[in-house]
């Protein structure tokens, strides 16, 4: 069986990292776009995200922002699934991969 | 939008944060009420800026939760198989169903999950006595209840059930949009065993996966709201941080008495939205 601590060890870093990032550059961008009086409230695609920050554009902070935020529940299922590898807990790697198969399958669905 | 409103909507998200912290339960229910009917927010960009909010607040909880192991991570994985194939299929029978009657329906199983919690006593049992049982999995877990520095150690029963029961959860917040953390709170408690305190943990650290495939939804179809999400988000940022205090400050027993009423509360918006009478979630 998988020890509690070991999960916890990866999992509270990838939460704590994912909310203090997201927090700041939400902060970050919110304060921009009072400053500025900028209105632009649409979220960026993510291809054009890095050349509007270069532009100092406060949605795509925002927005830069938010996909982290999105990303961190994702990414604790993914640092779960590789201690549940790294301690060869079977039934737990299965369950991982089901969890990240089904969040995939309702993504491709809820986009048809 | 202007400074001061967002700085309003903040401001009034710290107590959806809260509340979805200390209760685990996504806090979908406040947001989205308060935007609509508040401040006149779209319906669907108040969607998508709850689904950022449940995130911050499973995120912001969950990192203090998860260091003092009131989150059963393993539990969280393996209800989340069933709650996230449970939505899909909620998602898909959604436009065949109709909503006024599993409106209804869901304020009934409110108002049972919340009888039960007020009639029976919590019932505990040691990690040796359910593996003695034979489980699928172990899932048992412990940890140092912040309030009165005891250390519980408890054994996860009933999974069979459990998994069933939150693929009904999941199906119901697939079909309205609302309401996963309400029968999984009431489901871990009841059906397996597990103190109050870390089923509200584990439910909310679940959400933000249930909440995840929606919000990436939104994002792909430009549905966000950019700075009403930042706003939604900071506040229940410093909600949840609230929360995880209050958790270390009141009694399992207190916070059961706590969820009851929210469900009886939550059973009767659900009938006024039967009748069309409630303009929230």
């Amino acid at each position: 069986m998988t020890s509690q601590s070991a999960l916890r060890d990866v999992v509270q870093p990838i939460l704590r990292w994912g909310m203090v990032l997201s927090l700041a550059l939400m902060l970050f961008g919110l304060s921009l776009g009072i400053i500025t009086g900028d209105q632009e409230a649409s979220v960026v695609p993510l291809g054009k995200i890095p050349s509007q920050l270069l532009e100092l554009q406060p949605a795509a902070f925002l927005t830069l922002g938010i996909v982290l935020l999105i990303a961190t529940p994702l990414a604790r299922v993914f640092g779960s699934l590789c201690v549940f590898i790294r301690e060869r807990d079977r039934r737990f790697v299965l369950v991982s991969l089901v969890v990240l198969l089904s969040v995939a399958l309702a993504v491709l669905l809820g986009a048809a | 939008m202007e400074p001061l409103v967002l700085l309003l909507i903040a401001l009034l998200c710290i107590s959806a944060g809260a509340i979805g912290a200390l209760m685990g339960i996504g806090g979908g229910l406040i947001i989205i009420p308060l935007l609509t009917l508040g401040f006149g927010v779209p319906m669907q960009e108040a969607i998508g800026a709850s689904l950022i909010g449940v995130i911050a607040t499973s995120t912001g909880a969950a990192t203090r939760y998860v260091k003092q192991g009131l989150t059963n991570v393993r539990l969280a994985l393996f209800l989340e198989m069933s709650t996230t194939i449970g939505s899909i299929i909620g998602a898909l029978i959604a436009v065949y169903t109709n909503q006024a009657v599993l409106f209804l329906l869901f304020s009934m199983l409110l108002v049972y999950a919340g009888y039960s919690m007020l009639r029976r006593t919590e019932v505990l049992f040691t990690p040796e006595e359910t593996e003695a049982e034979g489980q699928m999995v172990d899932l048992s877990c412990q940890y140092v209840d912040p309030r009165s520095g005891c250390e519980v150690s408890y054994g996860v029963k009933g999974l069979k059930k459990g998994l069933a029961y939150s693929s009904v959860a999941g199906m119901l917040s697939g079909l309205l949009g609302v309401g996963g953390g309400l029968v999984k709170v009431p489901v871990m408690n009841l059906c397996m065993c597990v103190p109050l305190k870390a089923a509200a943990a584990t439910s909310n650290f679940m959400i933000g996966v249930t909440a995840l495939t929606g919000a990436i939804i939104f994002y792909g179809h430009g549905l966000l709201n950019t700075y009403l999400c930042g706003a939604v988000a900071l506040g229940t940022f410093a909600g949840a941080y609230v929360g995880t205090m209050l958790m270390s400050r009141y009694s399992s027993s207190d916070l059961r008495k706590w969820f009851s009423v929210l469900l009886f509360v939550v059973a009767v918006t659900m009938v006024l939205k039967a009748f069309g009478l409630w303009g929230g979630a």
